[in-house]
């Protein structure tokens, strides 16, 4: 019976909290604020591929910068050069993500830990350096300007309010997306590739495709996350697709909560929309962010959504000190 | 038990957080002028973000201390843009919905590029010190440009070579980023219009062995180097010239005169080095000596390249706003547009038709890793 009364509470939260997106831009009409919550949706797309594959899967991945650039850049340069609308180009960028997981995901299946990270960090800086210095089809470091607005059907998105719906709407359907793969047999052989490797091997179960599965997903939202952030923003510029970039993407999927899609939301939009709420501290306000996203990473090491679900482990620090097993539940 | 306490804490912290940011929206009062400035104060360019900020807040003070502009006091605004295009995004947006009349910044010519429209759309007119070519082409009547286009350093560089310096056989030195390449093109053309030959010899970013290019120019036989690259690029070309005992004249691109690469190189290095840079601190001009002693007065430490430009830059905007009929982002757009003979520490302003306002450079000689103005180029359109 409370497990029926839960599931009724949580699906009235879920429509009231999409209704307050869906109202707010009416309500506030600063254009500053629509910029920043397009942006977290574009986070929040991106880190929900990168919880497939180092959330769930457990293969750290800190190439999310190159993946997006790669999105970001199809996009912008088949639009902008060969003059195809903007919806082919978000169709490019998913198919380049599709082909790019295929192929990103070999190197994963001998590598582990930190040689997997050390090749995902190499994939990246080396598509930054192409971007960077191949002037004549991607502008060099004065980036690729005047990307055209996404239009549909006629109907062009050129301010922040429309782009917002639209990415609204695009990150509903692959929240629900995401969290059915969660749970369904895929999200299972994720979490128990992380867990237990050689367990899945002895159960049957193809680990390498396993495995290039959750990387395809990754890189596919990622690039598609790189083509909406293009569109957005109008023009791109590769000194944006550095390292600092993949690794605020792994802040936001810790902070949040790893392996969840709320925690995905949550953590995205604590990163992007925090630092700018804090700017009234002038100074200090980069300073006060890292010390709150510390506190967080140390008091709730399974994220901020352990809060609110039955996974709590809280007190990290204090388990040790009492019993084990018996303080780490509630 | 424990556990509970704590989440009752987390939950307290962040209702604290969201109390804290309910109250910190600030408001301008009519008898304030606001002015948004766009900086990296954290990112990978901090240290130049901090001279910006230092060299703006002097002149704000100077200009409130005298009066203010038209009798009204200059309110900045400053935020940090951390070098990043989407935080230059966030910051400027969140700028020009802020009341702000004009912003200075962001500094970097990406950055530049990448918040350019909504100036635009916003109708505000903006100063910067982004240097490349490119910007030109951005066709933006708002944007406005504080320093010389690299377009002017370069044909500077190239003519000093051949008509005081007398070279017959130039070789170029160049980092194949976009700074590089650029200065690369000028210096070029410039050279082919003088009817001199050249050698030309790139490397990358982060290299860290120049020899084979510095042999190469040496083999060809140059009578001058011309290198234009990046601060540690412009250190690491200096020792190597030294060790492979390459004795010709060298011209270098601005980032050799400061200090950051000046305390990378032993002082024969670069000894008897030119440069053509927009600002020495040793300047004898009158403007240029007072705004050293200020800022020493101030901070305790000689301003550079960054706090002289976005200084002057202050006084550009504050000169265009006595200017303008009202105190309106239009008619300051309008005012700056008519910028003229104004002399400040970075140089004489006047703007042109693309927004540029500098068009002159200093060549500079360095002496026991001390600047010495050779003479002051002005470039007449």
């Amino acid at each position: 019976m409370k497990h029926k009364n839960w599931n009724i509470v949580k699906r009235i939260g879920i429509t009231l909290f999409i209704l307050i997106l869906c109202i707010f831009p009416l309500v506030d009409t600063n254009s500053y604020h629509h910029i920043i919550l397009n942006q977290t949706l574009v986070n929040v797309v991106v880190v929900l591929g990168l919880n497939f594959i180092t959330g769930l899967t457990g293969q750290m991945n800190l190439g999310t910068a190159g993946i997006m650039a790669f999105g970001a850049y199809s996009s912008a340069l088949v639009s902008t050069k060969l003059g195809f609308p903007v919806l082919v180009g978000l169709l490019v960028a998913i198919v380049i993500g599709y082909l790019l997981g295929r192929v990103l995901g070999f190197p994963s299946l001998r590598l582990k830990g930190v040689y997997l990270s050390l090749t995902t960090i190499g994939f990246s800086e080396i598509t930054r350096l192409i971007i960077t210095n191949w002037t004549t089809l991607t502008g060099g470091t004065m980036g690729l300007q005047n990307i055209p607005s996404i239009s549909l059907f006629g109907y062009v998105l050129d301010s922040s309010t429309k782009v917002y719906y639209f990415y609204l709407f695009i990150v509903i359907v692959l929240c629900f997306t995401a969290s059915r793969i969660i749970k369904s047999k895929w999200g299972r052989v994720f979490k128990a590739i992380r867990d237990n490797i050689d367990a899945v091997e002895a159960s049957g179960i193809d680990v390498a495709k396993t495995k290039i599965l959750a990387f395809t997903l990754a890189t596919i939202l990622g690039c598609l996350g790189g083509a909406m952030y293009a569109h957005m923003m109008n023009y791109v510029n590769p000194t944006t697709f550095t390292q600092d970039l993949s690794a605020n993407f792994l802040a936001m999927m810790m902070l949040g909560g790893i392996g969840t899609v709320p925690g995905n939301i949550i953590g995205s939009s604590m990163v992007t929309i925090l630092p700018e709420l804090l700017r009234f501290l002038e100074n200090y306000y980069w300073l006060i962010f890292s010390i709150i996203a510390l506190l967080f990473a140390i008091f709730l090491p399974n994220g901020i959504v352990s809060l609110f679900t039955g996974d709590r482990r809280l007190g990290r620090f204090w388990i040790t000190k009492t019993k084990k097993g018996e303080s780490s539940h509630e | 038990m424990k556990s509970k306490f704590k989440q009752i804490s987390s939950i307290v912290l962040i209702c604290i957080i969201l109390v804290l940011t309910a109250c910190s929206s600030n408001s301008g009062s009519t008898d304030e002028i606001q002015i948004g400035l766009s900086t990296a104060m954290t990112g990978n360019f901090p240290l130049a973000g901090e001279r910006t900020k230092q060299g703006v807040e002097l002149a704000v003070k100077e200009i409130n201390a005298n009066g203010g502009v038209n009798g009204k006091k200059i309110k900045l605004v400053i935020e940090d843009d951390q070098n990043t295009q989407t935080t230059a995004v966030n910051v400027v947006t969140k700028l020009v919905n802020s009341g702000v009349v004009a912003v200075i910044g962001p500094h970097t010519s990406g950055n530049v590029a990448a918040v350019s429209d909504i100036y635009k759309n916003a109708k505000i007119p903006f100063i910067t010190g982004g240097a490349s070519p490119k910007l030109t082409a951005l066709g933006n009547p708002y944007l406005f440009r504080a320093r010389p286009s690299d377009t002017i350093s370069g044909k500077v560089a190239a003519t000093y070579a051949v008509e005081t310096l007398g070279a017959k056989k130039v070789g170029i030195s160049f980092n194949n980023n976009d700074f590089g390449t650029g200065g690369r093109d000028v210096i070029k053309a410039t050279l082919e219009q003088l009817g001199i030959p050249y050698v030309e010899a790139g490397h990358n970013s982060g290299d860290k062995d120049l020899t084979g290019q510095l042999m190469q120019l040496k083999s060809a036989g140059v009578d001058l180097i011309i290198s234009w690259t990046d601060d540690a690029e412009v250190a690491l070309t200096s020792r190597q010239l030294y060790e492979l005992n390459i004795k010709v004249p060298v011209i270098a691109s601005a980032g050799v005169v400061m200090d950051q690469v000046l305390n990378l190189v032993e002082p024969e290095y670069v000894e008897n080095w030119y440069s053509v840079t927009d600002f020495v601190s040793s300047n004898s001009r009158q403007e240029v000596v007072d705004f050293v002693k200020n800022f020493n007065d101030e901070y305790g430490i000689d301003p550079e390249l960054y706090a002289s430009t976005y200084y002057s830059a202050m006084y550009v905007l504050a000169d265009a706003i006595e200017r303008a009929s009202e105190t309106t982002p239009e008619k300051i757009r309008e005012a700056l547009t008519k910028t003229s003979e104004l002399s400040l520490p970075e140089g004489v302003y006047t703007a042109d038709a693309n927004g540029d306002m500098l068009h002159e450079s200093i060549i500079v000689q360095i002496k026991s890793k001390k600047s010495v103005v050779l003479d002051i180029v002005r470039l007449g359109d």
